[in-house]
């Protein structure tokens, strides 16, 4: 093979490996929660959490004050847990669909100012920040959801035999656990 | 002859006269709707009617054997009380919340009830109806689970559609936006 032959086989190789670094950085930069939606994702968690709360309080009735820094502490660590499984979907659903709406997203870098280049961008960026809204707010429709329906199951049918407290504990720690290892499995 | 019908009418008189006397019927009834357990309070209401034609005086209710301490406690009233007086053709009635703490089975008899015709006459007994055998067995955890609790489950129904109608708003707004953006941005090309 000729030496330009060469040169021009490794610089492909080279385009191919930078377009794969771009787009693993870019998953990685996805993969990562803001911190704005860290606290959105927490904030619905918490009220998701707070839902069947009541529901043990006013059906099974525990005695809220008694019970209030179990109610606390078991709704803010199944929040932490529950708040990851939404960015798991919410970051599975912003891939697929910025794939499926066929724009390439990639800044193109040249030395020449393209016409109506920047337009282009804003509208790149405007489109981006809608598939982002449409993806989170699919996540926590579907994650909240699911997560209600296994919570009670659990509180109502299967471990409703044992003390309320237990009860309380077993069936939001085992709805949050199950919500997040199904979204995570969606991501791999 | 006249001095003797006479006497013979005033004996008559005496004897059909019409003496005023009361006379009370008391019943004693549980205020439940679903038997009751233990370390659950339950209510026991007494009422006294007075059928006779007059008042009775220095009434006394006496209940205290029927609920012995050691099994059951009583919440804002004592279980015996009295009244000084109850008018002809009136009632009284006083209620009595109880809680029992151990399991068990009890027969709850008939209370007696102590009173006067006249207010330094002698003591007369009534006994009140009886509410029978009642059988206290501790909750189980499924009891609330299993009542209705329409009322509970409206409001968590309200709540959960209300923040879940939320996202769902959002995501219809934001795949408009999107779909017009897309579109916009595939015509350039």
């Amino acid at each position: 093979m000729s030496t330009k032959n060469k040169r021009k086989k490794k610089q492909r190789e080279e385009r191919a490996f930078r377009e794969v670094e771009r787009e693993r950085e870019q998953t990685l930069r996805l993969r990562k929660p803001t911190t704005k939606q860290r606290m959105l994702y927490f904030f619905v968690a918490l009220i998701m959490n707070a839902l069947p709360t009541y529901l043990f309080f006013s059906i099974y009735e525990m005695d809220l004050l008694k019970s209030l820094p179990l109610f606390g502490f078991v709704s803010i660590v199944c929040s932490i847990i529950l708040s990851m499984g939404y960015h798991n979907v919410s970051f599975f659903l912003k891939h697929r669909i910025l794939k499926k709406t066929g724009v390439n997203f990639q800044k193109k870098q040249t030395k020449k100012k393209v016409a109506g280049g920047e337009r282009e961008e804003r509208q790149k960026k405007q489109l981006e920040s809608s598939i982002t809204t449409q993806s989170v707010s699919l996540s926590l429709l579907y994650n909240s959801l699911f997560f209600l329906v296994i919570v009670l199951i659990f509180a109502f049918y299967i471990t409703w035999i044992f003390e309320a407290h237990t009860n309380y504990i077993l069936s939001l720690a085992i709805g949050s656990s199950i919500v997040t290892y199904i979204s995570s499995t969606k991501i791999q | 002859m006249k001095i003797l019908f006479v006497i013979l009418l005033l004996l008559a008189s005496l004897v059909f006269t019409e003496v005023e006397q009361g006379n009370l019927i008391v019943e004693k009834d549980i205020l439940v709707t679903t038997l009751p357990h233990t370390e659950e309070e339950f209510t026991i209401l007494y009422t006294l009617y007075n059928v006779g034609n007059g008042p009775v005086y220095d009434v006394r209710l006496q209940d205290s054997d029927n609920f012995p301490k050691d099994k059951y406690s009583t919440e804002l009233s004592q279980i015996d009380t009295n009244w000084d007086q109850i008018e002809a053709e009136s009632n009284a009635t006083h209620a009595v919340i109880l809680k029992r703490h151990s399991v068990g089975s009890d027969f709850l008899g008939p209370a007696t009830v102590l009173f006067k015709n006249t207010p330094n006459g002698q003591d007369l007994t009534s006994t009140s109806t009886y509410i029978g055998r009642l059988n206290f067995t501790p909750k189980s955890p499924g009891e609330s689970r299993k009542s209705p609790n329409w009322e509970h489950w409206i409001i968590f129904s309200v709540v959960a559609a209300l923040v879940l109608v939320i996202p769902f708003l959002l995501f219809k707004k934001s795949e408009k936006k999107k779909k017009r953006l897309a579109m916009n941005l595939r015509k350039k090309k």
